[in-house]
């Protein structure tokens, strides 16, 4: 196995293991605060994305986003064909936006923690997040299957 | 022209991808939660999203990921691929079985079961035994997303 197609399927494993964290969020874990309430909803968010993922979202986001630019770099040093660079370049364009929507969302979440227990004002920041954080799990599925075309074509 | 067993293995793969994500999610982020915030809470959260979108998430990714494992062995069966491609497809097979068999058996009865109970000592209970079956599961989920992405690999070149 060359380090080019080592590096893609490296990237192509952490991106699908976040790509299905962030899926989950957006499609399972964010609407169940319309069930429960969003002061409810919050106490949860303190004890997961304020608790352990402290340290799992920006491990796994820093992580992807990294392997992901690294993969291309090797691409290019390594002079691979054009129909390997331009799905490695989308991804690492996508992993870019990735990161941007993410400095969006975070803060928005890491507001959680000291804020009120007020139902208002917490719908407010969980709706501002989850909009946010709709965009982000976007682009990393995008990443994900991007990083699969590479892998087919490398 | 892509042939039909990539295209099978590259499905596979994306959805095997999703799932162990949201599994590893499960067992590291959102377990974990409840000795924050304490079991009666984190009850109220799980019977909202486990089994509000997530009885269908779940459900829809497991049977599609399933099915399309099926769909695999049997195309690599009628085309007779090498084994470097087969092993890897049936392991995700054997691998598949034995999720279903830890999911419909224990881990998803033990999580139902959340709904009889009020109290928290009961609560305890049931999510440090849910919690046990997760941790396989989540082993043979990331293992089934590994494996089927050697299959994509063997396909390289």
């Amino acid at each position: 196995m060359s380090l080019v197609v080592f590096m893609i399927a490296l990237a192509t494993a952490v991106n699908g293991l976040l790509a299905g964290l962030n899926t989950d969020t957006a499609l399972v874990k964010l609407p169940a605060r319309r069930r429960i309430g969003a002061v409810a909803y919050a106490t949860f968010a303190r004890g997961n994305d304020l608790g352990n993922g402290l340290v799992v979202y920006p491990l796994l986001g820093i992580g992807a986003a990294l392997l992901t630019v690294l993969a291309t770099a090797v691409a290019y040093i390594e002079r691979s064909p054009m129909e390997v660079l331009l799905p490695l370049s989308i991804a690492s364009l996508l992993s870019i936006l990735h990161s941007f929507a993410t400095t969006r969302a975070a803060p928005v979440m890491l507001s959680i923690k000291d804020a009120p227990d007020d139902e208002a004002l917490l719908t407010a920041k969980l709706d501002r997040f989850a909009r946010w954080h709709a965009i982000r799990a976007t682009f990393q599925v995008l990443t994900f299957f991007v990083l699969m075309w590479a892998l087919v074509v490398v | 022209m892509i042939d039909t067993i990539v295209l099978l293995v590259v499905a596979e793969t994306a959805l095997n991808g999703i799932a162990a994500g949201a599994s590893l999610d499960q067992s590291i982020k959102q377990l974990p939660a409840r000795h924050r915030i304490g079991v009666v809470a984190y009850s109220a959260y799980s019977q909202a999203s486990d089994m509000g979108n997530g009885i269908f998430w779940y459900a829809g990714v497991g049977v599609s990921a399933v099915l399309l494992s099926l769909a695999t062995v049997v195309v690599a069966f009628v085309q007779r691929v090498s084994p470097v491609h087969a092993v890897p497809i049936a392991i995700v097979a054997g691998l598949f079985l034995l999720h279903m068999l830890i999911t419909l058996t224990r881990a998803a009865p033990i999580l139902l079961s959340q709904r009889r109970a009020q109290e928290a000592a009961k609560l305890s209970i049931i999510f440090d035994r849910f919690e046990r079956w997760q941790t396989i599961r989540v082993l043979v989920d990331v293992l089934i997303f590994g494996v089927t992405l050697w299959a994509l690999v063997s396909y390289i070149g």
